[in-house]
């Protein structure tokens, strides 16, 4: 856990604004690398029509993500993604059963459901006790099985309406685009901007502090379990769709991609400051590497060593240890500035 | 009276009425010790102890459980109150607890409860279908038993020692894409032996992999996370599709399926008690339950924290290699989707069986278990006919109430 450094509301010099954002620009260097890296190799990759290609996936990565970063913020970490995604794509194709009039009836059905699964992950995490691995992985072999008998393996199609709103674009952009805009926004004002917000990231920090200081630590667990699952709803939602048929199995690469982006992101697992804006951002880096891979004909075997190796680099930037070897050889090139440093 | 008469008849009864008995438990212990030390029937000079139990009100006018001790030295006939020793009954009392509350709390109980369960389903799957306890059934059971058994105990050594391995799954995977190329039909003995010896270097290494980063302090579920990823990605790109043929008749011969007896699930049930004395009963054992409960006393202490650590990630690659020949003869060709599935599987079996995630708490035992209840419950549900969402329905919620009440007892364990 790298030192989080304090923030003191006045005299912060330009410099000590941008030390203290370091780790949150990674991923900023990286997409601009990144970025570069398609320029000179494979242009075909920033054409518009690439890019349009590109960002649904992104977008819809970057709202389940946003919902794994407040759960792993918290100190948690969900792996009950894949089962809400898989389960909200379907209830909202299967209820609607290609009627449109139904349509708003089964968005709020799908939430619903994945609204109950996570109930049931915070209730069994605060309540119960049980570490949320283990909880949100039971309570994903529930959303697998719920998965399977509403479907009995048949998967049914999104209704034309649904999917032409997740294809679509407005003023040239894709609306899964707008849809993931506004969740990050909302969380990352909600968390930066407001009392809910700000006890929010205590509890993250210190929930022992948290619970001393008269916070009801418990509650906002709960409610960010129930919050990221909506993400993963509405991610599911979009996704159901933007495939136009989503089978059983839709929601599976959901798991390992946004627990990366989580991490590739910035923010640390075991609790402490989240980054969902980084998340997202990392959505998009991950999603344009992917296409970088393809286009450039490598088997998607390189795709996952390049996936892995994202990770490596990330956790490696994280890990104190690591950061401050790898800092004390930069050292000559940085100036050296005493800051307050809170240590966690 | 003579002295004869009163030794054999009935003691004197002297005991005052109740109007002069003290209302205290202290001066009725010293009027029943007067009148006893004063009685030559029931007492030698001097003779004798006397003690009694009561409420009183401590130095402070709390209202106390006590206990009051007559001491040597004093007559039992003419003693003071001030010759009784008080004691305070909460710190002199011994807590005993019963037999079956120790057990529930122990780290055997969790292996026990899941086994009963497990033999419970089978049982009642018996009277159900009358294709279940068929050879040929038993057969898969038990072979699908042995590979989630050995998995799962590779994931239950790297727990104890306070990690959490995800590339148990995509390693299983791996080493069987490896085997479709160099444990294939018509290689000589020598070619085999160096197969073999390339995929147990191979699990050891990818063993050490996830080690290494530990001692920068990088937590082992980021570190597994990148194995588990970059070892589906190896074998992608060795198999890009299903390939290749693996030489079962070799494997048969290594793992004696005789006749419908699968004996690697045997040899993996002994294995699992080895493994379980070891970890009770050998200092390995001792270092490396302290290394996953608190590794920086068991670093106090003088334990080698990071060399126990590679040990048991070692055993956990060693593991993976045994779960990986199961896992071959059940797939029989390079497939590089094989496997994925056990890492979620081996951590539902190890928690089942009552391992605690944060290191330290576990039993191989529990493991076995824990594998035995997961394959039992898959194996009712096609057997007994209803919809196989039931399969994943029991798992998830067994496994909630098992970590809910293992949590629970352990908090009243701690309590203590």
């Amino acid at each position: 856990m790298p030192p989080t450094e304090q923030a003191t509301v006045s005299g912060r010099s330009l410099l000590e604004r941008l030390g203290g954002m370091r780790e949150a620009s990674m991923i900023w260097i990286a997409l601009l690398v990144l970025v570069v890296v398609c320029a000179l190799f494979e242009p075909s990759t920033l054409k518009g029509s690439a890019i349009l290609s590109m960002l649904p996936f992104a977008a819809i990565l970057a709202i389940a993500a946003v919902g794994q970063c407040l759960v792993i913020q918290q100190g948690g970490i969900d792996f009950s993604v894949v089962g809400s995604i898989t389960l909200s794509a379907v209830v909202v194709c299967g209820h609607a059963a290609g009627d449109e009039g139904k349509l708003l009836g089964a968005i709020l059905m799908a939430l619903a459901a994945v609204v109950i699964a996570g109930l049931i992950n915070g209730i069994a995490v605060t309540m119960l006790r049980i570490t949320p691995i283990i909880a949100t992985l039971a309570t994903n072999a529930l959303l697998i099985g719920a998965v399977q008998s509403y479907t009995n393996g048949v998967p049914q199609a999104a209704t034309k309406g649904l999917s032409n709103f997740a294809i679509d674009k407005t003023l040239g952009i894709p609306h899964t685009v707008y849809i993931a805009a506004i969740f990050v926004a909302v969380a990352a004002v909600v968390l930066a901007k407001t009392v809910v917000g700000r006890r929010f990231i205590a509890i993250g920090a210190n929930p022992d502090a948290a619970r001393a200081a008269g916070l009801r630590v418990n509650r906002y667990l709960i409610g960010t379990y129930v919050i990221a699952a909506l993400c993963y709803g509405a991610a599911g939602i979009v996704l159901a769709g933007y495939v136009k048929t989503p089978g059983t199995t839709v929601g599976n690469p959901y798991l390992l991609s946004t627990i990366t982006a989580v991490v590739v992101g910035g923010t640390a697992l075991g609790g402490g400051r989240g980054r969902v804006v980084g998340a997202a951002i990392a959505a998009v880096f991950l999603s344009q590497l992917e296409s970088f891979i393809s286009a450039t004909g490598a088997p998607p075997s390189v795709s996952l060593l390049v996936q892995s190796a994202a990770i490596a680099v990330a956790v490696a930037f994280s890990s104190s240890e690591v950061a401050s070897s790898l800092r004390s050889l930069f050292a000559g090139l940085q100036p050296r500035r005493t800051r307050t440093r809170l240590a966690r | 009276m003579s002295t004869i008469e009163s030794m054999i008849g009935l003691v004197e009864d002297r005991w005052p009425a109740a109007g002069d008995v003290p209302d205290d438990p202290l001066g009725q212990v010293l009027l029943a010790s007067h009148l006893l030390g004063s009685n030559r029937a029931v007492a030698n000079f001097g003779g004798g102890n006397t003690s009694a139990k009561g409420r009183t009100a401590d130095h402070v006018g709390r209202d106390v459980e006590a206990m009051w001790v007559k001491g040597s030295g004093s007559d039992l006939a003419t003693m003071e109150s001030t010759d009784f020793t008080s004691l305070r009954s909460d710190d002199v009392t011994i807590r005993t607890q019963s037999r079956l509350r120790r057990f529930l709390r122990g780290d055997l109980a969790p292996p026990a409860i899941v086994l009963a369960a497990t033999i419970g389903l089978a049982a009642y799957t018996t009277t159900q279908s009358s294709f279940f306890l068929t050879g040929a059934a038993f057969t898969g059971i038990l072979t699908l038993f042995a590979a989630l058994a050995f998995a799962s105990m590779a994931q239950q050594v790297v727990m104890i020692g306070g990690g959490i391995d995800l590339s148990v799954g995509p390693l299983m995977g791996f080493l069987v894409v490896i085997s479709s190329f160099v444990i294939v039909p018509g290689k000589s003995q020598p070619l085999l032996i160096l197969g073999w010896a390339l995929l147990i270097a191979i699990a050891l290494l990818v063993g050490f992999v996830n080690w290494f980063p530990t001692l920068a302090k990088v937590p082992p579920f980021l570190t597994t996370l990148v194995t588990y990823t970059a070892l589906q990605g190896m074998s992608l790109l060795f198999r890009k599709t299903v390939g290749g043929e693996i030489n079962v008749d070799v494997l048969n011969s290594l793992l004696k399926k005789i006749d419908w007896f699968p004996w690697v699930a045997v040899v993996a049930i002994v294995l699992g008690f080895v493994l379980e004395y070891t970890l009770r009963r050998t200092a390995w054992g001792v270092k490396l339950r302290a290394v996953g409960s608190d590794p920086e006393h068991a670093h106090a202490v003088g334990i080698r924290v990071a060399r126990v650590q590679l040990s048991s990630y070692l055993v956990g690659g060693l593991l993976v290699f045994l779960a990986s020949l199961v896992l071959m003869t059940q797939v029989g060709a390079g497939d590089p989707t094989a496997g994925i599935t056990y890492t979620l599987t081996s951590i539902t079996a190890v928690v089942l069986g009552g391992a605690s995630i944060f290191g330290g708490r576990g039993a191989f035992i529990g493991a076995l278990a824990g594998a035995a209840l997961i394959q039992q419950i898959n194996a009712s549900v096609s057997f007994l006919g209803v919809n196989t969402a039931w399969q994943t329905y029991m798992l998830g919620i067994l496994t909630l109430i098992a970590a809910g009440a293992y949590s629970r007892a352990r908090a009243l364990r701690a309590a203590d």
